[in-house]
């Protein structure tokens, strides 16, 4: 065909031949068109609209699909108007998609870790697998797993089962222990230096994870932090007895092993200036945490023995004696409260008091840490607020007021009111710990307003180059937080210093928020694991030991396969997500007007799965199945809002004539069509595809394995349709697709076996092989060449087939060789 | 096959014989049931059952089950007395026309139509088309070549071929489906008893073969013919032979006359089987040796249009499993031979050299794509449609055979006709198929049988059904399908715990040694 017709495409001149398509003709020169219903190898459909494009003089946009090029034609492909009218498609497309992309537990982690992928790894025995997956997006996995108040138990879909979550807590922590204890904390990836350089002020969950993140992508890190020690208030605030400072160390230390520079004792606005990392580094991270105690505004303050809650836990995590003396009072409701009372009485203390201007029911502090606290012996005293703290040079009293609780207040929590009653704790030391705040003395005033920091929702402050996160930016949060903040921080900084501006990823969710208990009645109970409990009373006699010793491998193994494996198992491949992604479109812009549409099935055959609940009606599989497969086993169904696929006549697929190629779930562009095999798993994140023959029929049709490789296994096999050296070109049958378990079968054969007594017994090759030789050589030098003989295989390859007549011809002597290939 | 895929593209008509395409090659069933529906291609279904693709048949020839070769010699008949024989193909390439006229003279429409059941007229509709092509192709499977003149079943189909000139064009061709992935493999590797790799026949070039032996080999030629699979269970029933190594096979499970071959291996005085599980045949060896499978090993496969193509290692064997090419090397060096492979790839080097149809096929190249063979060099791009220009030895000849009727025909103890076969979800004996999805979908044998026949026994669909030949017997499932004929039954034979191979004579094709698995007179009964 000449290429004789003239286009502008985006403002460049390209020669295209007649009645070639727009969407051709870009893909021939590079640009990537979004579509959905489109496949190369089908038909046209030209129903999604996600292909629209601009063309002078055309009054609305037009469809590059359909659309053939013409003479002089100027096409604009990403405009504005492009990019809205694909956002609406989408968000459209959206509006009656139910399901949901990633698993409820996954979006509860702010970190967004890959709770199925990780935990059901391990609940398989793959405890590396499982740890790799977790360094995806949770650094200190061994840390987090010991401390961390794990928002995703609580939105996790087992307790609609058994009113308990999966253990995905602890669960995290065996993995990061394993690492620990096998000193294989997980591959440090060989990195490739992209050249530029960030700074990272404070060495705290946020900032380490930034620094791990930032360096996988090639940035060379300087890490900068005041103390001598890194890990922030993992290390400085929270007690050993909780997080053994060896453990947050050698997890530090493998982050840092991925070729970070550290200057530690470094404080910012002391021994260096922000000025000075501006001009030395190509972008800076501010991540230096929430390390000024609030002050609890009365009299008496500044007496000796007055303490702040983090201030007092800092000596503590220093490893110095603080003479407390022997009654204390916490003021404060929140886990650093919780933790100073408890350092308080490992610190020589008797009597410890609580005190907290609301009720327990509103303590931010986490239960497990009330409880253990009132297990030690902590007296709470509720309603009550300090008013004054008095002494003669140093404290000897705490007044207190009583209190009572009034109207919600705007966190939703009942304000405590004065009722003007008093009363006095008799005590040595008041440790204040009601707050934490961020010390701004470094920064110049443009970038806070003294309470918060200046940045906007891509971590950017005012001044250019320069971010922030962690508890810096949201104020005092839970370390999983701040890891969070670290790697979408990263993330912005990368896009900030290769496409110019800040932007943090887009996170395209569908969500399902409409299930219940009712939901899964079908599933079987099965209580949780949980870790032995350790007595308050031997806890005080090893004051600072960690005492909460984890589950067992069995524990593991048990609650791990609790998982119900939420979420949908198209995420990683699905074009509906991808595309809603890059063009953020939410899928919430449009309301759903009812959850479930009863017309549409979720159908389970042997082989697939079919929830017509995400199905888009693009078409590819009706086309799949009648232009590739060649059966016409589906067909729409009913027609506009009703639209269905299905088999004729409201047949299931099993007594349609589907045959179960499989051709149209390859092409499926969203989760509605999924292989069985794909069920649970949260990868393909890590994919090897090696390209080999079916191992079936004689058409020998090429087939994509997909193996994981964080696991070495197979988890799906497919085909490709665009193969430059295939035969099938993407076709296959039911045998090719599906019919690869048999792989990792548990009833392999494992070793050499030899029969003694009637019973198989392992042997070693030496040995089996040795006796094969013994034999048959034996034969052949007794009874003659001819009395051995040889049955090779279709199954085995040529060479193998090769080797085995050779094998007969010149080391045996005969020609007693054949195959059982007659069929 | 003598063509490639890309041909059945230009075919414009193919002529389908006891093959179940869409069943046992179901990505050449796609392309002849896409071709038929645009309208590019006209179909010729023989075959005894209703398959699945006699639904894009423009002739559907149900013939009975063992009257291939008069259905065939009725074809020619027809074509020559209509004059639609290629004269001027013949004279130049084709040798004794004569004899195979005179034989096919016999075969009136009125006869061939007694003994196949098929109308004269169809008969007469698929001579034309198929005559008249201009491009018109033949597809056959086991269906031809499973039965106790299976050979003479092949031979005639190659006449019918060349009578009319169908030959060395895209679109034409004797196209005979492999059942297995690399069965043509198999054959070209010389496991066979009769001839070296390459198909170097040892009785005809004795001097030649051994000439190669020495010097690639380095070693002596036996030259003692060699035993072929069903010999070989006779020597061992014999006590001929001692020693038997099995490598990835279960004859147990796919040998004609399940309970004889038992008998046979249970003889063996040390009995070999290397294999990926502890198969039915396993279980009776002296020593195991634990395979790799496919999926852990790099080699090549040669498919059923002669393209050779790469198979590469995706994951670890589980265990202390090894490739086969690996155990038969140290095997080999154990028994005294210097090898010196340490690769696939290294064998391939030696085959290459070995085999002058192989001999421009390395990896390097595979990896670009495959090549079908004859690839004698290494810029040979690969030979697609075989005869282009002509045969090797000059003339092609005609074979002419006699119909004969098949050793056990059904009678008034053993009324029915069973075959054998297999079904699209699961594959050979099994062992891979029933370790996936499929086994779940299809769990056990079940038995087809036309819906006549089982409202005169009383067999609902799902009840059991048992099928007895003289030989044995089996009970499956029933399922009530008009894809079978009336008195006809078949059963797949995946199923080792209701092997259809107890059903089977152990009755070979003369020439080729193949079991004759289709025709078997049997009786079914309501289990
Ligand atoms: C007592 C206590 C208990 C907690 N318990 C839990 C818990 O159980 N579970 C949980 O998830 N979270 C807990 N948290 C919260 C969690 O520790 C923090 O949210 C998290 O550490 C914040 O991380 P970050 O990196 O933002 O800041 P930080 O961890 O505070 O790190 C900031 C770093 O910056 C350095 N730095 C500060 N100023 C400068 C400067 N000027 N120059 C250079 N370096 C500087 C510091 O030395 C420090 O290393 C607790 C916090 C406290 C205080
Ligand atoms: S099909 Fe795509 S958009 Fe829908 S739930 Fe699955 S991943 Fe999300
Ligand atoms: S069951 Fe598993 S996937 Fe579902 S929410 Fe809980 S941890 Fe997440
Ligand atoms: S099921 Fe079919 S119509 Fe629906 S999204 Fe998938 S390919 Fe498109
Ligand atoms: S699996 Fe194959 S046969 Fe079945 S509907 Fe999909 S494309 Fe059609
Ligand atoms: S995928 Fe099916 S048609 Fe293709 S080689 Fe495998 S078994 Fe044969
Ligand atoms: S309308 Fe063009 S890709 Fe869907």
């Amino acid at each position: 065909m000449d290429r004789d017709v003239k286009v502008i495409l985006n403002g460049k001149e390209v020669f295209g031949y007649r009645g070639q398509k727009i969407l051709e003709l870009c893909a021939e020169n590079g640009i990537e068109i979004p579509t959905l219903c489109y496949d190369p190898h089908l038909t046209l459909h030209g129903g999604c609209s996600l292909c629209l494009v601009e063309v002078k003089g055309a009054k609305n946009l037009v469809r590059a699909c359909a659309m053939p090029i013409n003479n002089g034609m100027e096409i604009q492909t990403m405009t504005d108007r492009v990019f809205g009218a694909r956002q609406l498609a989408l968000q459209l497309l959206f509006s009656d998609h139910v399901g949901d992309c990633r698993p409820p537990c996954q979006l509860a982690c702010p970190a967004r870790g890959d709770v199925k992928g990780y935990v059901n790894y391990a609940a398989e025995g793959e405890f590396r697998a499982s740890l790799e997956a977790l360094h995806e997006n949770i650094t200190l996995p061994a840390s987090i797993g010991r401390i961390c108040p794990a928002p995703c138990e609580e939105k996790c879909r087992r307790n609609f089962v058994d009113e308990e979550p999966v253990s995905i807590r602890e669960i995290k922590r065996f993995i990061g222990d394993w690492g620990i204890k096998t000193g294989d904390l997980g591959t440090i990836p060989e990195i490739k230096e992209n050249g530029k350089k960030v700074a990272i002020v404070g060495g705290g969950p946020g900032g380490l994870s930034a620094a791990y993140y930032l360096r996988r992508m090639g940035y060379a890190i300087t890490l900068f932090d005041k103390e001598s020690a890194l890990g922030g208030m993992m290390r400085f605030g929270i007690p050993d007895y909780r997080l053994p400072q060896p453990v947050l160390q050698k997890e530090v230390d493998w982050i840092i092993d991925h070729g970070i520079e550290t200057r530690l004792g470094m404080t910012l606005g002391k021994d260096v200036t922000l000025d000075e990392l501006r001009k030395d580094y190509d972008s800076v991270l501010l991540a230096f945490g929430c390390w000024k105690s609030l002050p609890m505004r009365v009299p008496g303050e500044d007496l000796k023995g007055v303490l702040g809650g983090i201030n007092f836990l800092y000596e503590v995590n220093n490893g110095r004696k603080v003479d407390v003396g022997d009654k204390v009072a916490v003021i404060g409701g929140g886990n650093t409260a919780m933790d100073a009372a408890r350092c308080a009485l490992r610190s020589g203390a008797h009597k410890v008091y609580v005190v907290y201007r609301r009720t327990r029911d509103e303590m931010p502090a986490e239960k497990l840490e009330i409880d253990e606290a009132m297990e030690e012996d902590v007296e709470f005293i509720f309603l009550a607020a300090p008013v004054a703290v008095e002494g003669d040079g140093k404290v000897e009293r705490l007044i207190c007021e009583k209190m009572e609780l009034g109207e919600p207040d705007a966190s939703g929590r009942r304000r405590p009111v004065p009722t003007g009653e008093q009363f006095t704790l008799e005590v040595d030391s008041v440790i204040a710990a009601i707050g934490q705040g961020a010390d701004f003395s470094a920064l110049p005033k443009e970038m806070h307003d003294g309470r918060r920091i200046a940045t906007d929702k891509h971590f950017a402050t005012p001044l250019e180059g320069v971010f922030a996160c962690g508890d810096l930016n949201t104020g005092p949060d839970i370390a999983v937080g701040a890891i969070a903040e670290g790697h979408w921080a990263a993330e912005s900084i990368n896009h900030f210093l290769m496409e110019g501006v800040p932007h943090r990823p887009f996170e395209c969710d569908v969500v399902r928020v409409d299930l219940g208990p009712e939901d899964f009645l079908d599933q079987e109970k099965q209580p949780q694991e949980h870790p032995v409990h350790c007595p308050g009373n031997v806890r005080l006699a090893r004051p600072f030991e960690e005492y909460n010793l984890g589950l067992t491998e069995e524990q593991v193994l048990r609650d791990g396969s609790r998982c119900m494996k939420c979420g949908c198992p198209d995420v990683h491949e699905c074009k509906l997500r991808r595309y809603g992604t890059e063009y953020e479109a939410d899928p919430e812009t449009f309301s759903k007007e009812e959850y479930s549409r009863p017309h549409r099935t979720v159908e389970a055959n042997k082989y697939y799965l079919r929830d017509m609940d995400k199905c888009i009606a693009c078409g590819i599989c009706v086309r799949t199945c009648s232009q590739q497969a060649i059966y016409s086993a589906i067909d729409f169904q009913r027609r506009g809002m009703d639209t269905l696929i299905a088999p004729a006549m409201d047949r299931s697929i099993e007594d349609s004539t589907c045959v179960f190629c499989g051709q149209c779930v390859e092409l499926c562009p969203t989760g509605a069509l999924t292989e069985n095999s794909v069920h649970g798993i949260s990868r393909p994140s890590k994919t090897r595809v090696v390209k080999t023959i079916c191992p079936y029929c004689g058409v020998g049709c090429e087939l994509d394995i997909h193996v994981d490789e964080l696991t070495g296994k197979i988890w799906n096999v497919k085909t490709d349709y665009d193969s430059t050296t295939s035969m099938n070109a993407g076709r296959c049958c039911v045998k090719g697709r599906f019919g690869w378990s048999f792989v990792h079968s548990d009833d392999r054969l494992k070793k050499p076996l030899i029969k003694e007594k009637g019973a198989f017994r392992e042997a070693s090759w030496d040995e089996a092989l040795g006796l094969v030789a013994e034999k048959f050589t034996g034969f052949r030098d007794s009874s003659g060449p001819d009395s051995v003989a040889f049955f090779s295989s279709a199954r085995c390859t040529n060479e193998e087939n090769y080797l085995l007549q050779r094998f007969a011809r010149e080391v045996m002597g005969t020609n007693n060789i054949d195959h059982c290939a007659h069929l | 096959m003598t063509n490639d895929y890309e041909s059945i593209k230009h075919a414009d008509v193919a002529l389908v014989i006891g093959s179940n395409t869409t069943e046992n090659h179901p990505v050449i069933g796609s392309w002849l049931k896409e071709q038929q529906k645009k309208g590019r291609t006209k179909l010729i279904v023989c075959d005894p059952r209703s398959i699945e693709l006699n639904d894009y048949a423009d002739i559907k020839v149900r013939h009975r089950s063992g009257s291939d070769v008069a259905l065939l010699n009725g074809l020619m008949n027809i074509i020559i007395a209509e004059g639609l024989h290629d004269k001027e193909f013949i004279d130049k390439n084709v040798e004794k026309f004569d004899e195979l006229k005179a034989l096919v003279a016999e075969y009136t429409p009125a006869k061939v139509s007694a003994i196949t059941g098929v109308p004269e007229d169809t008969l007469k509709e698929a001579a034309r088309l198929y005559a008249r092509g201009p491009n018109s192709a033949i597809f056959y499977t086991m269906g031809i070549t499973q039965h106790q003149y299976g050979t003479n079943n092949v031979k005639t189909v190659a006449d019918l071929a060349l009578l009319c000139g169908m030959l060395g064009r895209p679109g034409t061709g004797v196209n005979p489906l492999r059942g297995q992935n690399n069965v043509q493999g198999a054959c070209d590797m010389g496991c066979l008893p009769a001839s070296l790799p390459g198909y170097l026949d040892i009785a005809k070039n004795t001097e030649k073969a051994a000439e190669k032996v020495r010097q690639i080999w380095k070693a002596e030629l036996p030259t003692s013919p060699g035993r072929t699979i069903v010999k070989v269970t006779d020597g061992l029933a014999k006590g001929e032979v001692k020693g038997l190594f099995i490598m990835g096979e279960n004859p147990m499970v796919s040998d004609p006359n399940t309970n004889h071959v038992k008998d046979a291996l249970e003889k063996a005085e040390f009995l070999v089987v290397q294999d990926i599980f502890m198969t039915e045949t396993a279980q009776l060896a002296d020593v195991v040796l634990p395979a790799a499978c496919w999926a852990e090993k790099d080699g090549t496969f040669t498919n059923t249009c002669r393209a050779v193509q790469r198979i590469r290692k995706a994951v670890e064997a589980p265990g202390d499993a090894r490739s086969d090419w690996e155990i038969i090397v140290d095997l080999a060096k154990a028994c005294g031979a210097d090898w010196d492979f340490h690769s696939p790839e290294d064998v391939m080097e030696e085959i290459s050299r070995f085999v002058p149809q192989y001999g421009g096929i390395t990896y390097d190249r595979l990896d670009q794509g495959p090549l079908m063979w004859p690839c004698p060099d290494k810029d040979h791009p690969g030979t697609p449609n075989l005869y282009t220009t002509g045969f090797p030895r000059g003339k092609a000849t005609f074979v002419p055979y006699e119909w004969n009727q098949p050793h056990e025909w059904p009678d008034a103890e053993y009324p029915f006709l069973a075959t054998t076969g297999r079904t699209l979800y699961h594959y050979h004996t099994g062992s891979m198929t029933r370790r996936t999805p499929s086994a779940e979908y299809i769990k056990s044998l079940y038995v087809e049988v036309n819906p006549e026949d089982a409202a005169a026994i009383g067999l609902k669909e799902g009840d059991d059904v048992r099928v007895t030949s003289r030989r044995g017997s089996v009970v499956g499932e029933t399922r009530i399908t008009d894809r079978v004929s009336p008195r006809m039954v078949f059963v797949p034979f995946h199923f080792g715990e209701q092997p259809a191979n107890v059903l089977t004579a152990s009755v070979w094709d003369d020439t080729s040694e193949t079991p004759a698995y289709k025709i078997n007179a049997v009786k079914v009964e309501k289990a």
